[in-house]
Parts: C-alpha cells; structure tokens; sequence
C-alpha cells in the first residue's frame, strides 16, 4: 500500500516537474521602441552615429510601414536590407566626414526600392551639418521619360485667344476665361520677377531711372533711391537663395514691411497660410460649352469654406481677403457653369484638369469630382490601416469613400475628362480613380505618380501607430510613411505604378512652347466633342 | 487567453473569449490509479483585442483547432466517485480563423464593422500547434460500463501564433481554459 502510494506521488511530481519545464518553453519577444516623438533614448545615438540613425529608420520602418506583404511580392526583403547596409553605416563611421551625396546615394540604395510613392526620409549629416532627403517616388518619377511633359503647366494663352476659336465668349464678345494665383512663388515672380508695367520689378528700374536722371537730388529723393537700391539687391539675393514655401514668404514679407514706406504698387504682404496653401486655378468655357476647370494643388477648402479660411489665413487683411475672393469666383464660376448648363441640356462636357498636381487635402473632393455626382459618397478603392508592431498586423480591408458635395446640385450625366500626367500625385490620383467609376468619366493623359496611399498627420499617428518616423527639423532621422494601403475598385495595389490613361496621350512639348497648343487638352476636347 | 508583447501599445487590450471544446476519448487503465489517455478534439481559442482610446477597433478572433492530447492520469477514491489529475502534451492544427468586430478608418472618419473568414498567410501564420496540458476533475461511475467526467483542462501552448518570419523576434501563445464534460463507456 505504501509503495502505490509511494509510486502513485512520485509519478505526480515527476509529471508536475515536467510541465513546470514546459513554463520556460516560451520566448521573450525582443523589445521595441516607438519612433514617433523626440525621445533621447530612442534618438540620442543617432545624433551622431550613421549606424544608429539607420538602425532607428531600419526598425521604425519595419513596424509602420503599411505596404511590406506587397513589397514582399515584388521581392524586398527587408531583413536583407537590415544584414547588407548596416555594416555600410558602420564603416561611416569609423570616417571624420562623410559627404551628403555618398550619405544621399546609401540611403536611396536602402529606401529606392519600397514602392510607397509618398514616403521621404531626411537624415541629419551630422559630419557636413546639413540634411539629406530621399524621396523614392521623386527618385522613381525622374528615370520616367515622360517627366519633361509635366513641367510645363497647363496655361490657357492660346486658348483664350478668341481668334483661335476655341473658347466661349460673353455678350460683349470677351473670352470666358479666368485665373488666379496665391502660390507664393508664383506671387513673388509677379513681383520680382515678370516686368509688369507700373508695377513691382518694372516700377523699380524705372523709379532707379529716373532718380538718377536728376542731376540735383533732393535729400528724400537720395534717400529714396538708396532705399529702392536695397530693396532691388535684397530682392535679388532672395532670386538667388531660390528659397520656397516659409522661407520665401517669411522674406518677401521682411522686405514688404521694411519697405512699405516706398509705396510700391504691387508690394504686397503675402499671406502665411499660401505658404502651405497657395494654389493656382484656371477656369474656361470652351468651344461646345466644355467647362474647364484647372488646379495645381488641392487645397481649395481653405478659400471654400469660411470657416477654415478664418483658421488657415489671415482674413483680416485685405489683400489676403482679394486674393481668397478670387479663387473663390474661379472655382464658383466653374461650377454655376457646370450647373446651369447641365440643366438647360446645353453642357457639352467637363474637363479637369490635374497634371503637374501634387495632391493635397482630401476634404476637397467635394468640391472637385464630388461636385459632378450626386451626394452619396464616392467609393473609390479599399484601405488597409497598420495595426500592431508586427510587419504583417493589418486591419481587415475597409472600403475607401471621398465625399460628395451635399449642398445642393445636379449629378452630371455629359462626359467627365480628368487630365493627369506623371507627376499627378496622391489626391489628384484618388481623383483619377474617383472619376473612372463613374460612366461617363474618362482618363487622358500619361500614366500618374503612383502615391495613392495616403499619409495622415501626425495627430493621427495615435490612431494607426504608424506614420512618423521622429519629428521634422528636431530628430536627426524623420520619415513620413504611409499608415495605410490603399487599392482600387478591384483590390489592386497600384503603388510605384500608377494609375494607367484610358487614353494615352503625349504632350508636344515643341508645339507648347512655340504656339501654347496643348495636344493632351486638344485630345480631350476631342474626345468630348466626338464620343471617340 | 491569448499573450503577445503590446510593447508601446498601451491601450490595446487581450481578454479572452468563450468557446466550444468537442471531442472523443479513449483511456487505457494501467493500474486502478494511472491511466493513459487520448482525445481527438475541435477546441476553439478565441479572445478579444480591442482598445481603451479607440474603442471603434474592438476585434473578436474565433480560432478553431484540433487537437490531440495525450495524457497520463492520476486518479484517487473509491468505486464510485473518483478525482483525477491528467498531466500531458498535445498537438494540434489551426484549421479555421475568423474575425468579427469593427475598427475605424482615419481617413474616411467612419466606423467599419465587419465578420469575416480569416485568410492565412503562409509566412506569417503558424498553423501547427503544440504544448503541455493539465487538468484536474471528478469522475462518477454510475453503472458498470457507464460513467461520467467532469473536468476543467489547462492547455499550455508552446508554439507561438506566429512564425518568426522577421529578424525581429515577436511571439504570440495561446492559453486555453476549458470546462469538459464526458460520457464513458467502460469495456
């Protein structure tokens, strides 16, 4: 009896015993960072070490990045990536200096391959003092042989001219046509650049003129002059800096409070706000009332809607409040257009026009695409959101929407073009696909950029866990990534390759610069003019 | 119970979820207190991730498996009523996985719900399942050759969810409690 008992415990505890081991069969998963804020533990190595700064890109990738099952299959091996470069970052440094273009050629062999067309890395050179930036779908877009087609802008010169016979006119026989600018560059150039008579650059060389002409200057008129003088070498040296977006406008605006005394015509405070939301739209009503309507960035809710033009301008002043007017009366008369016509059965068509368009805000469907269809929202593709450290944790795929315009109007039955180009990116390519489900809309033009996946802001970083990769200008890496895939209609991913014209058509660049004939509109109106 | 490292995560939550266990037994009787034994079952592990900020993104995983166990099992009492101790491993099969809940897209500013089949992923998924079991219950003897068990088992995987399919380590284990209650026939 007591040895079956004693059988009977020892086998119990030996069992136990066993499974007690079976405690320790379980790994520890390797502990990892979050890369989103400035947080010296996470970023203090790499403030100086090219190993680091790669090591916190390399990891900060692997968790965020939306895309890696489609990298995948178009073979990135992103482990492989990690065993081949670091020893190359390593061997950095072990260097005193490190020139930005052997940095810049390193990190474009790492991140040239993923094929997210929106992400770009910049990393601190902390050997030279300067920042490099890899954009993969810039680096991709410029092997493109099409790309010289996309840097001419779409203008209206010839067009517009009524002896061409191709636009609408008034009552009074005046072309309808308009435009308005609030692009920075573009405001400046008016000012500095272009010799428009009485104004800007041109008031300048002839006030210099006749200034110096005066053989007995009066004190003021010498003080004048010396002023004017400066200005035209501060404006100059600004021409040479080249700078863009905050940098231009922040000195222009210097110059134009500094100077203001001067009264020059022209010399005008630019806003902030077109810093990051200046725009250039164009509307015509074209020959067999074909509306044209054209915009350079999607950032029309800041001019739209009143309430964020009172958050994103400085609605106070005047000259804002001309220029926000003005790109509203574009946009709205492109629409009443659209409308009016619509309704007496008289429209002969829609063409918008999104070449050389690098994307924007999202919420402006509803005024572009969204304000030729009815007001249920546009289902355009599918997302997928990152959701968890693992390369593969994904959301299930959700149906991507874009919004309608819900104030009231007519859905356009007559055919819809969408121009675009190579260097259509992002909204203008959600655009694109918005408009290729509808029956009557039509692609013309050259295959897009190829960056559908949106980005989101950083405030949205807490609801993904992905997109942000440090902070701009403070980290010595940032990387803004895609938190989400994005796929068409058809569950495709189409990211790197864009999105493919219905009808493929070149820009005459010869023809363009000579005439201001542009064969891709000239396709499109075909095609609206005769169904083919 | 499902673990995994939430890392920096931190309002992402893991409960466990109820299931279904069915099965088949068979038992050897060595000697009047140990016994081997064998099942064949579809044991389900199921659990909840969700969030405490986000509460739109509240997924409810349904993985079903089947399962072998093996066991050795220590019993003590009298003819009648019996307790048991069973002590062994398992191995088993993730065969089906499905997935129900809602999330929220950032983009479009919507709640998505949905209930879906799961599909496996070859390089991620790890669809083989083993580990150490052990349970405790009673065991009532109310005719010669018929008898009933009640017991609550303890399954212990030690395979992780997921592959290792990154340089990156990161394991995913399943815990399962289960409440088994058998019929027996007794040659």
């Amino acid at each position: 009896m007591f040895k079956v008992m004693k059988h009977k415990i020892l086998s119990i505890i030996g069992a136990g015993l066993l499974l007690m081991t079976a405690w320790s069969c379980r790994q520890e998963s390797d502990a990892l960072m979050a890369y989103d804020q400035n947080e010296n533990l996470v970023f203090g190595a790499a403030e100086k070490s090219f190993a680091a700064k790669f090591e916190v890109l390399w990891n900060g990738f692997n968790q965020y990045y939306a895309l890696w099952d489609y990298e995948a299959e178009n073979g990135v091996d992103w482990d492989a990536v990690y065993d081949e470069y670091l020893p190359q970052f390593e061997a950095l440094d072990k260097r005193d200096s490190v020139p930005d273009d052997e940095l810049k050629a390193l990190l474009q062999k790492v991140f040239d391959p993923l094929h997210d067309g929106h992400n770009e890395v910049e990393v601190k050179n902390h050997t030279t003092g300067n920042s490099v930036v890899v954009s993969p779908g810039m680096d991709r877009v410029r092997l493109r042989p099409d790309l010289e087609q996309s840097l001419y802008s779409p203008n209206l010169k010839y067009y517009a001219d009524v002896d061409n016979g191709e636009i609408e006119t008034d009552g009074d026989g005046n072309p309808i046509a308009m435009e308005h600018t609030t692009n920075p560059v573009e405001l400046f150039n008016m000012f500095a650049g272009t010799p428009q008579p009485g104004q800007g650059a041109a008031w300048i060389k002839d006030k210099i003129q006749e200034l110096e002409a005066k053989t007995s200057p009066t004190e003021m008129e010498a003080f004048q002059l010396q002023q004017i003088n400066d200005l035209r070498d501060e404006l100059k040296l600004i021409v040479s800096q080249n700078p863009r977006g905050k940098a231009l406008v922040n000195a222009y605006n210097t110059l134009v409070e500094r100077y203001s005394f001067l009264n020059i015509p022209g010399f005008s405070y630019i806003d902030p706000g077109f810093a990051n939301s200046g725009i250039n739209v164009k509307y015509a009503l074209l020959k067999g009332n074909i509306a044209y309507f054209r915009l350079d960035g999607f950032a029309l809710t800041g001019y739209l809607d009143e309430k964020r033009s009172q958050s994103t301008f400085d609605m106070s002043n005047s000259d804002t409040q001309q220029h926000v007017q003005a790109v509203r009366q574009v946009w709205q008369s492109w629409f009443d257009a659209v409308q009016t016509l619509h309704k007496n059965g008289t429209l002969g068509g829609v063409i918008i026009d999104v070449r050389t368009n690098g994307g924007g805000n999202v919420n402006d469907s509803k005024y572009v695409v969204g304000s030729l269809v009815s007001d249920d929202d546009i289902h355009f593709g599918y997302q997928r959101f990152k959701r968890g450290t693992g390369r593969y944790d994904y959301s299930p795929m959700m149906p991507a929407y874009v919004d309608a315009m819900t104030d009231p109007h007519e859905a356009i039955t007559e055919p819809i073009v969408i121009l675009a180009n190579c260097q259509s990116v992002s909204m203008s390519e959600t655009s694109t696909l918005c408009l290729k489900t509808l029956p009557n809309g039509t692609f013309i033009g050259k295959r897009t950029f190829g960056a559908i996946c949106p980005l989101t802001g950083n405030d949205y970083h807490s609801f993904n866990y992905a997109g942000y990769i440090g902070v701009d200008g403070v980290t010595p890496v940032y990387a803004h990534l895609p938190s989400m895939a994005s796929y068409t209609l058809e569950k495709k991913l189409i990211e790197a390759e864009g999105i493919h014209p219905d009808i493929e058509v070149d820009l005459d660049i010869d023809l363009f610069k000579t005439t201001g004939q542009d064969t891709q509109l000239d396709r499109a109106l075909q095609f609206i003019r005769s169904g083919q | 119970m499902f673990s995994m490292d939430k890392q920096y995560l931190d309002d992402y939550r893991i409960d466990g979820r109820w299931g279904v266990t069915v099965g088949i037994s068979g038992q050897y009787d060595v000697n009047s207190w140990l016994a081997v034994r064998a099942d064949l079952n579809w044991t389900q592990k199921n659990y909840r991730k969700h969030r405490m900020v986000l509460t739109e993104m509240d997924y409810k995983y349904q993985n079903d498996y089947l399962q072998l166990p093996v066991m050795a099992s220590f019993s003590v009492g009298g003819e009648k009523l019996r307790g048991f101790c069973n002590l062994g491993a398992y191995g088993g099969y993730w065969f089906h996985s499905r997935l129900k809940g809602s999330d929220y897209n950032n983009f479009g500013q919507y709640i998505y719900e949905f209930a879906k089949n799961e599909e496996f992923d070859s390089e991620r998924d790890q669809r083989l399942d083993f580990g150490f079991l052990g349970g405790v219950g009673v065991e009532y003897r109310f005719s010669p050759h018929w008898a009933a068990q009640a017991e609550v088992r303890y399954y212990y995987s030690t395979v992780s969810t997921t592959k290792q399919y990154m340089r990156v380590n990161d394991y995913r284990y399943n815990s399962t409690t289960a409440l088994q209650l058998a019929a027996y026939y007794i040659f």
